[in-house]
């Protein structure tokens, strides 16, 4: 093997993919991370935890991603960040001060080697082998959907909701404040949990059916809260009904399934079959039970029964889905991953020194990077 | 002083960031404070917090920085023990809970049975949830540490080969660039070769010679079956609409991140997990490179080889109290503590305003600590052969302007006081108050400490239940101890300063006026 | 801040030849088992079972309010086995803590009602936050802050969560901690 491979293994650049939930850390050439983290940073100046979002000026953001940062190497991967190579799993439709900071935190206070931005959509395809699929990504407070073909993403195409997990924990706390709930109880981390443990997607037939009909109820299960020793009583109703947000019928047609056919329809006509075929559902959001038979029956029947679509999409289509070979939540991750182990580090990296020349990420969007002939 | 709560005392370092004595550090040879953001952290050490072994990195990398010997409980992130039981080696398995540690500590005691042989098996539990490795079905182990399976990864397989091939890929891909640019633009010797003045090729001679074609092996990218799309997705059991759940088998989401890899969802799939090593860190100031912490290379060990930490090095205050309850405008007192940790007197001055001076002796005493690494790496030798000895200073780091908190005004002391230096013989001596003539503002005076008082006014604007802030510049002789030159200098003496900020305490409900 | 005098009334303190200072109203069972090495403080509702096994504090401890001290066992098949229990210097025990430790070392904060289960091992120079609770066996290493979450942060080297110079830190505050607590003065009559 030449020689730049063994360095390589040596010192195995550091994947990072920093979600607004979690973050995912480990390093290239792995399988899976090695630790997942709650995005959030304890301030080393009053010691309370916050999520690293959650700022005000962009000097408190790169103190907060400096402090993360710092936890990230020396608690979790215990390597020193100095001359390291990075890789850095992001979406590409992003807050560019988020993307700059992050660069500059690394760059100037930790002095590492280079940083590779890859778009995470396109990369988590990677984990497949195959060069064309629909990438929907469901994450804490967005759900992003990418078309992506002969490896080349259509950003046209790009759609987006503010909808994710976040939206399903609202959506929760609404229901079970209603149901009397002291709302001093439902702190996120019990949000989160009520989700995860007892909530799931209900099948479509349930949930076309009319109020009024007689349908066996799910069960309700008694939670309790460890701090409180409180324990609330959760109805089976909520526990089918909070991720009905993600399928609710309205007139911009807005929910999932609609964002996944309008970007199939807004890519051109010769890729909107293989599209159809090929559709792949990562992100931590997808995690729960009955999503994608859900999914699969109402994107069958829209195309079936709404005008819009029926007209637009011709022939016997079937919907077909990939299954990701590790986890959804950490896909992206395992792209990077890959991306991580190969040569592209050395050809396709931001080097410190090209960084250092303007302190300036070259950004897709920004038609001064992407000007030939400089 | 509690370490629960934060002093009220904050001196400003040298990047701008406020922080009270004890997160502060004196680099001597700068000679500035340093603060925990602006020094360069670097890995020292290995060790795991629960056997307190010392794991050389190299073998931290291989183990992924997990300790071989040590488990974390998957309910709960507790370190697991391991438990002994005696079983009999036949038949009747008479199992009797002895409660030892790991085994090599615990002495058998082999139960008077029947059977002539019994031995010692090991289950791991937790003694905080009371998990155990038999919930799991993992068999009982016959040693304490060393055997406990780990689960694999199920995909393991499939990623490596996805590796290979993008690895090929790009490899392929770099090549062909390669050739193409070869070809586009043949590179311009500057002598002619010799295939141009006999027309020899380098193939023509291999082949005369007898030897292969040389070739450049032309790597094939490796065929790798893409993942398959199906049409048909896992459907929704129909036992969740009339089976009710039990929680306590489902885990939550932190048991679920401990395992990243498989995340199961019911409690009887949870595996122990390795527990991930600790690292000791030393700190490294970024101008001049030079360490200001090393810590014993030992885990047990708390000692350091190397602590400069400022509160060796810069007088400390402590606010013991206000005269009076704070008022807006109202002139008050405050008395504060001065320490001199120092093996030499210091004199003391409080100030409005940054001495004048000041900067002059910062560049002589940054002068002469530079004098001597020039003559480190100007060795000619050195030179010739382009080994720069020095670190490319590390630092672009822009410091940020000190935000001035203060809205009370002091009043600056008139003169300096004498701090003198610390004596711990002197502890055991009785007090002695020499008759000295003693500046006003001294209260009282003991040893290396000094209680004095200083006036101050919050500013008239103030409301009730806001904090006062006081802010000055306190400006210490220091002694510098550096002694790296060649020739034997005389230690020589500057004058630095500090900034302080001190939190006096809150506007008290007063008279309304 | 400068810690203040506190006062203690003479009937109510016992002040023996080596400097320790013990409140009347401790519960000390087995006192021939509990060697205070000098300069110990013990505040009053104190409970210190040196009756189950020996108990060894070192130099300028503080054992504040209604903390307990209690040896950890062990179970055998044969019963239950008591260990002595070694506390370091400077150590300072929050009120209202219950220790059953086996070994604490020097230089330790242990907060507020902060409870240490049976047979830990708390190094030297470590922190227990107030309210913390520590499962038994955990071993919490050097320059380590047990928080009341249940999580350890820190280590040696980092200077956030533990200051560096924890060892200074707790020389200083337990002696001077000693130093004001003071017999109240005889009223001039």
């Amino acid at each position: 093997m030449p020689l730049y491979e063994t360095v390589m293994q040596e010192k195995p650049p550091i994947v990072l993919d920093i979600g607004n939930a979690y973050t995912k850390l480990g390093f290239a050439a792995e399988a899976y991370p090695r630790k997942i983290i709650p995005t959030e940073v304890v301030l080393t100046t009053t010691g309370e935890t916050k999520r690293l979002f959650d700022y005000v000026a962009t000097e408190q953001l790169y103190d907060q991603i400096v402090d993360f940062l710092q936890t990230i190497f020396f608690k979790h991967l215990l390597v020193s960040p100095k001359e390291r190579k990075f890789v850095v799993v992001e979406n590409i439709f992003g807050q560019s001060v988020i993307r700059e900071t992050l660069a500059r935190a690394l760059f100037i206070h930790f002095d590492v080697s280079s940083v590779l931005f890859v778009p995470a959509h396109l990369i988590a395809l990677s984990t497949l082998a195959v060069p064309t699929g629909l990438v929907v990504d469901i994450g804490y407070s967005e759900t992003t959907v990418m078309p992506v073909f002969s490896g080349v993403q259509i950003m046209s195409a790009f759609k987006d909701q503010s909808y994710g997990s976040s939206a399903v924990h609202d959506e929760i706390k609404r229901q079970l404040l209603a149901t009397g709930v002291k709302e001093s109880l439902l702190t996120p981390s019990v949000l989160e949990d009520i989700k995860i443990r007892t909530c799931f997607v209900t099948s479509f037939e349930r949930a076309q059916a009319k109020p009024d009909k007689e349908t066996t109820p799910v069960p309700n299960v008694d939670y309790a809260i460890c701090d409180d020793d409180a324990v609330i009583s959760i109805a089976g109703s909520v526990r089918e009904t909070v991720y009905e947000l993600m399928f609710e019928q309205n007139n911009e047609r807005d929910s999932l399934p609609h964002l996944i056919l309008r970007a199939i329809l807004d890519c051109s006509m010769d890729v909107r079959c293989a599209l159809v075929e090929s559709i792949f559902v990562i992100g931590g959001g997808a995690m729960v039970m009955g999503l994608m038979a859900r999914l699969k029956a109402e994107l069958q029947h829209l195309l079936a029964n709404d005008s819009y679509y029926a007209e637009r999409f011709h022939g016997d289509l079937q919907f077909k889905f990939y299954n990701t070979i590790g986890k959804q939540n950490f896909t992206a991750w395992l792209g990077g991953a890959l991306c991580g182990a190969t040569d592209l580090i050395q050809t396709r990296s931001l080097s410190k020194e090209t960084y250092l020349r303007n302190e300036h990420v070259p950004d897709w969007s920004n038609l001064c990077d992407n000007r030939h002939g400089g | 002083m509690s370490f629960m709560q934060p002093s009220p005392v904050k001196y400003a370092c040298s990047c701008g960031i406020l922080n009270p004595i004890n997160k502060l550090f004196f680099c001597r040879h700068c000679p500035k404070l340093r603060c925990g953001f602006c020094v360069c952290h670097e890995i020292e050490s290995h060790f795991c917090s629960n056997c307190l072994e010392n794991i050389p990195s190299s073998e931290a990398r291989h183990k992924k920085n997990c300790c071989a010997n040590c488990f974390d409980c998957p309910c709960c992130q507790h370190t697991l023990s391991a438990r002994a039981t005696t079983v009999p080696v036949v038949r009747k398995a008479d199992e009797s809970k002895d409660g030892g540690e790991s085994g090599s500590d615990a002495a058998p005691s082999p139960k008077p049975s029947a059977m002539p042989t019994t031995k010692k098996m090991y289950y791991l539990s937790c003694l905080s949830c009371r998990w155990t490795t038999r919930d799991v079905g993992i068999p009982d182990q016959g040693v304490a540490t060393g055997t406990w399976p780990d689960n694999e990864c199920l995909y393991q397989v499939r990623f490596n080969t996805l590796m290979e091939y993008y690895q090929s890929v790009v490899l392929q891909e770099k090549q062909e660039k390669q050739e193409f640019m070869r070809r586009k633009a043949p590179k311009q010797h500057k002598f002619p070769s010799l295939t141009d003045r006999t027309g020899l090729t380098v193939s023509l001679i291999r082949r005369q010679i007898g030897w292969n074609d040389k070739s450049i092996p032309k790597t094939k990218p490796i065929n790798i079956t893409p993942a398959e799309a199906s049409a048909e997705v896992e459907p929704l059991s129909e036992d969740i609409f009339t089976q009710p759940i039990n929680l306590r088998n489902v885990t939550t989401v932190a048991q679920r991140h401990s395992q990243p890899a498989d995340q199961p969802t019911a409690v009887n799939n949870l595996y122990p997990q390795r527990r991930s090593l600790w690292i000791k860190r030393s700190l490294r100031c970024r101008h001049c490179e030079h360490n200001l912490i090393k810590p014993e290379y030992h885990p047990t060990s708390i000692k350091y080889r190397i602590q400069l930490f400022a509160s060796y090095h810069v007088p400390e205050v402590v606010m013991v109290r206000c005269e009076q309850p704070l008022q807006p405008g109202q002139t008050n007192a405050i008395f504060l503590k001065f320490t001199n940790p120092t093996m030499y007197d210091m004199t003391i001055s409080i100030l409005d305003a940054p001495p004048a001076d000041a900067q002059v002796n910062m560049d002589a005493f940054m002068q002469g600590c530079r004098i001597k690494e020039e003559a480190i790496t100007s060795s000619p030798l050195l030179k010739a052969t382009g080994v720069t000895l020095t670190r490319q200073n590390s630092t672009r780091e822009v410091t940020r302007e000190v935000r001035d908190l203060a809205n009370a005004t002091i009043v600056p002391l008139d003169n300096e006081f004498v701090l003198s230096q610390r004596d711990d013989s002197k502890e055991f001596d009785e007090d002695v108050q020499a008759p000295i003539e003693e500046p006003k503002f001294i209260v009282w005076r003991k040893g290396n400490k000094v209680l004095m008082r200083l006036q101050f006014t919050p500013a008239a604007e103030l409301q009730t239940g806001d904090e006062v802030t006081l802010g000055f510049y306190m400006q210490y002789t220091y002694v510098n101890t550096v002694s790296n030159t060649p020739d034997k200098k005389e230690p020589t003496t500057h004058a630095l300063y500090s900034r302080l900020f001190i939190q006096a305490g809150e506007i008290a409900q007063g008279t309304a006026n | 801040m400068e810690i203040v005098d506190t006062y203690y009334s003479k009937d109510e303190y016992v002040e023996t030849a080596s400097g320790n200072k013990v409140s009347r109203q401790t519960v000390l069972c087995g006192s021939q088992n509990i060697v205070l090495n000098g300069k110990v403080i013990v505040q009053s509702g104190a409970i210190i079972r040196g009756d189950l096994a020996n108990v060894r504090t070192g130099r300028y401890c503080v054992i504040s309010k209604n903390s307990v001290i209690r040896p950890p066992y062990k179970q055998f098949s044969k019963g239950i086995a008591f260990f002595p229990m070694h506390i370091g210097d400077h150590v300072f025990i929050g009120e209202g803590a219950v220790v059953s430790a086996a070994i604490i070392g020097s230089f330790v904060y242990i907060g507020k009602n902060a409870i240490i289960g049976r047979r830990c091992t708390l190094k030297d120079c470590c922190v227990i936050e107030d309210g913390a609770v520590l499962p038994p066996e955990t071993t919490v290493s050097s320059y380590m802050r047990y928080t009341a979450k249940g999580s350890i942060e820190g280590g040696q080297g980092n200077p956030y969560f533990v200051p560096a110079a924890m060892q200074d830190e707790m020389v200083n505050y337990t002696k001077s901690f000693y130093e004001h607590f003071l017999r109240t003065p005889a009223p001039a009559s």
